[in-house]
């Protein structure tokens, strides 16, 4: 069961409209390595996780992942929210707004639509599941990173900053529950 | 298999979960009807109580819960491995 707070995890707030920065920052609304595949890849692993605490940090993370999520289509949508459609012409930006006009719409940055194919689920092996995890993490930080060095909006630099932020957090909780895990393989529980 | 006092405990705190978000729903269109603004409350009220006793016997039940220490919000069962029956 989930509850929404009304309020952001951080407040989002952008230096003025820029559509061509939006498209940049879309694919961590629907691209593979955004924060939709990340709640949507924890959220289905966390079933068949062999341990409490690894169900547990399954369900904080992708619980956390969907409040990114918002704070990303908050970014996309003050980055055009109000802009003239001729603004949106001279850019590939056009073409989106051909088909949905500013809705801020799971794709990555050229479009394709968000796909569960971006994600992995592996029932019998948490220990695949959490390298997974991992590598899912790092993925999100360089995207972070590399849509830093196209931004020169320090507003929203703040909130993208914050973001990578918490990508090295989980992927250091995502390591330790994998260390405790290949612990106890040689103990009572044999994953593989 | 009769119930556990665990199970039939999360099928109250559901009834009058679900009742007050019937009428959250009912209120985003009718936010001017007083009498269904009052009764969700009454259902807010008794569904806290619930969640008072649960928590008090079983461990927390939201992120925002104390809980106990050593932490216990990891404990199972987790949602999807709750069955009807057990001894508490």
């Amino acid at each position: 069961m989930w509850i929404y707070e009304k309020r952001l995890q951080k407040q989002v707030s952008v230096d003025g409209k820029n559509p061509k920065l939006a498209e940049y920052i879309l694919t961590q609304f629907g691209g593979p390595d955004g924060e939709l595949s990340a709640a949507i890849r924890y959220l289905t692993q966390r079933y068949t996780m062999p341990t409490g605490y690894t169900k547990a940090l399954l369900t904080d993370i992708g619980t956390e992942e969907l409040a990114h999520w918002e704070m990303i289509a908050t970014m996309v949508y003050q980055l055009t929210d109000g802009l003239d459609p001729e603004a949106y012409k001279q850019m590939d930006m056009a073409k989106k707004y051909a088909q949905r006009g500013p809705a801020v719409f799971p794709t990555d940055s050229e479009g394709n639509p968000w796909t569960a194919a971006y994600i992995q689920a592996h029932g019998n092996d948490p220990v695949a599941n959490l390298q997974e995890d991992l590598a899912a993490e790092s993925k999100a930080r360089a995207t972070y990173e590399n849509l830093l060095d196209l931004s020169d909006d320090e507003k929203l630099n703040r909130g993208l900053r914050f973001l990578r932020e918490r990508e090295v957090v989980h992927f250091q909780r995502f390591g330790e529950a994998l260390n405790q895990i290949q612990e106890e393989k040689h103990q009572r529980r044999v994953f593989y | 298999m009769p119930k556990s006092k665990r199970y039939k405990l999360l099928q109250d705190i559901n009834s009058v979960s679900f009742a007050a978000l019937e009428l959250t729903l009912f209120l985003d269109t009718h936010p001017d009807d007083r009498a269904m603004w009052e009764q969700r409350k009454t259902y807010l009220k008794e569904r806290e109580c619930l969640i008072a006793e649960y928590e008090d016997r079983y461990g927390p039940l939201t992120q925002n819960s104390p809980g106990d220490f050593p932490w216990n919000w990891i404990d199972e069962p987790w949602p999807w491995e709750m069955t009807p029956g057990g001894d508490d």
